[in-house]
């Protein structure tokens, strides 16, 4: 009798999950409220051929070079897709960032055979920075970077469900704030960056997802995030260093003829895209 | 209660969910890989691809800042400081007022310097004219530099002593214009005033010319050729009135005329453009104030397309450093000159 009961303790638990487990399609296992969490590592496509583009006359189209007194291209040691190491283009430039990215997310879905459809919210937090450097013949180098502090989406999703797999697609409306930062080193001129906000963007991707209990599902997920970001500027002006001094002043690039009061940057990608690779986990009620 | 039928079911039924886990995981980890792979070949395409300076694997020194017009103007001062201090002494038997010292870099004092005893009034004139030019150049290129101005560097415009010789007694001993343990003192009266000004009148017009193709803002280059012009009228002037004086009836001091040539070469020497031993000119740009014969005037020495002649920065600091090797001190900046342009060339 012991051992009877021993043997019902023992398998007592196997037993419900098995029951569970054994969710079929006809069970409609997606169906329902859930919430959980992703997290996992976001990458940017390389958007070669990005520059930083100047306003010299003040007009608001961003298509001047910035030249010298002599009128050679100050920027002529180039730009790059990434964040300058030093003042010298000579040091090249780091890689943009990739990062790790972590999310909470709530949805709900609805299953009707194989078929599930259903929608999910999400905010969270990705690591990723996107920049932009140009060197110039001072030396000195110029690097717009942008980063996500944080993104809201809201998602719809559908998906075919065999027994407790799903295999879904899903493409929803984002909103983030994006800080837009500069950092440089040319200490002649003073420098205002503005342009972080926030903007809408989409997100587009597609995963599939395992239900492990009744209530425990984990997943993976593949997502791709872009962003219109095309309101970072930076002003250039003189510092105090110029402005004490009419020789430098006379002969600064960002402040000669035909716009002595500043010159205006702005990044030729307007986009801030990336990829994320992430697991998921939910529970769902 | 569980049979035997019952429990070969749970055996099932794990048997199954671990295939579905490990069906789950295969394909979660095939995504995986292929997403992998993807940020790895995006890798792959350097980021640093379109920089139009080609990147090296080891990273090579930063190149030094190219020198600017304030770099420039900036040596220019130095220069200006040097003269109007001996020329301001020389007038009025005092300096430049402190508030036209200032600036970055080390400023110094200036050792030396006193009102010469004039008895020619046309020598006491030019040199009056001089001092308002030359104090007026350092006010010019102060206002033109602003807060970018370095302030006088520390300045030996003294005779000294046999035995401490000043920078003007080292010059003069150098050029064989007074013995190795003679005093050469610029102070000392009319003629010893005027080749005090030689030494430095035709250094500060090739000086201007040379700088002249540094200077890259048009407005400042124009004021550039403005003082080069002022400098030029004052070498012309100086040499004109040594010239005078070595020819003058009755009395003349042919040992101005000698010591004035003798300075050219010693300049010529410092500054690495040596009279040819053959020909006897060539490479003499530095020239004395007589040509081949010693009643022919010299004046103006220039080429044969009629141009006078420039120096490098490096030429330049040569003289003024007494020093034909690469240094950065000595001779009339004892503690070097202010700025970024600081060495003299290496003619040695």
């Amino acid at each position: 009798m012991l051992a009877g009961l021993a043997t019902a303790g023992i398998f007592a638990v196997p037993a419900q999950a098995q029951m569970l487990s054994q969710e079929t399609t006809a069970d409609r296992p997606f169906s329902g409220v859930y919430i959980g969490a992703a997290g996992g590592y976001d990458v940017q496509p390389n958007d070669v051929g990005s520059s930083i583009l100047f306003d010299r006359n003040g007009d608001g189209n961003f298509n001047e070079n910035v030249n010298t007194i002599t009128g050679a291209n100050a920027f002529s040691p180039g730009f790059c897709n990434g964040s300058a190491r030093t003042g010298s283009a000579s040091y090249g430039c780091r890689n943009d960032d990739d990062g790790w990215a972590y999310y909470g997310r709530a949805g709900a879905d609805v299953q009707r055979g194989n078929i599930v459809v259903g929608v999910v919210g999400e905010f969270g937090k990705t690591e990723i920075t996107d920049s932009v450097a140009g060197f110039s013949t001072t030396p000195a180098s110029y690097t717009m970077a942008r980063k996500v502090k944080w993104e809201g989406s809201v998602r719809g999703r559908a998906g075919y469900a065999i027994n407790t797999t799903l295999f879904y697609g899903t493409f929803g409306a984002g909103y983030a704030k994006i800080d837009n930062l500069f950092f440089t080193t040319n200490t002649a001129n003073a420098f205002s960056a503005s342009g972080s906000k926030n903007q809408w963007g989409f997100l587009g991707g597609g995963g599939i997802e395992q239900k492990l209990t009744k209530h425990i599902s984990i997943g993976m997920e593949y997502m791709y995030h872009q962003y219109q970001d095309n309101d970072a500027r930076v002003r250039v002006t003189a510092g105090t260093a110029l402005a004490g001094s009419p020789i430098l002043l006379a002969n600064n690039p960002f402040l000669i003829a035909p716009n002595t009061s500043g010159t205006t940057f702005r990044r030729s990608d307007e986009n801030f895209r990336w990829h994320s690779l992430r697991g998921t986990v939910s529970f769902r009620f | 209660m569980t049979d035997l039928t019952t429990k070969l079911e749970i055996f099932d039924a794990i048997a199954s969910r671990r295939n579905e886990r490990r069906n789950f995981l295969r394909f979660a980890g095939g995504s995986a890989l292929a997403i992998g792979g993807a940020s790895l070949l995006s890798a792959c395409g350097s980021d640093d691809a379109d920089l139009a300076a080609s990147p090296t694997p080891t990273p090579t020194p930063a190149p030094a800042a190219t020198l600017n017009d304030a770099d420039v103007l900036n040596f220019a001062l130095n220069l200006e400081y040097l003269e109007a201090q001996f020329y301001a002494y020389a007038a009025f038997g005092v300096g430049l007022n402190s508030s036209l010292l200032t600036g970055t870099g080390t400023q110094g004092s200036v050792t030396g310097g006193a009102q010469v005893p004039f008895q020619d009034t046309v020598v006491r004139e030019y040199a009056r004219e001089i001092a308002i030019d030359e104090v007026a150049h350092v006010a010019f290129l102060r206002t033109a530099l602003g807060t970018a101005a370095v302030a006088q560097p520390a300045i030996d415009i003294s005779a000294g002593t046999a035995a401490a010789p000043g920078a003007f007694t080292a010059a003069a001993r150098a050029a064989g214009v007074i013995g190795s343990t003679g005093v050469f003192n610029p102070y000392a009266d009319d003629n010893s005033f005027l080749l005090g000004a030689y030494i430095f009148e035709d250094v500060g017009v090739s000086a201007y010319k040379g700088a002249s193709t540094l200077i890259a803002n048009k407005t400042y280059l124009e004021a550039a050729a403005g003082i080069l012009a002022a400098e030029a009228y004052h070498a012309g002037l100086i040499r004109t009135i040594l010239y005078r004086k070595g020819l003058q009836t009755p009395n003349p001091v042919t040992a101005l005329i000698t010591a004035a040539n003798q300075i050219s070469d010693a300049r010529d020497s410092l500054d690495g453009t040596v009279t040819n031993s053959s020909t006897g000119v060539i490479g003499d740009d530095d020239q004395g104030i007589t040509g081949s014969d010693a009643t022919m005037s010299n004046i103006v020495p220039t080429d044969a397309n009629g141009l006078a002649y420039s120096r490098s920065t490096g030429q330049v600091l040569n003289i003024v450093y007494l020093n034909k090797t690469a240094v950065s001190a000595g001779g009339f900046f004892p503690a070097g000159i202010n700025g970024n342009i600081k060495t003299s060339a290496a003619n040695a």
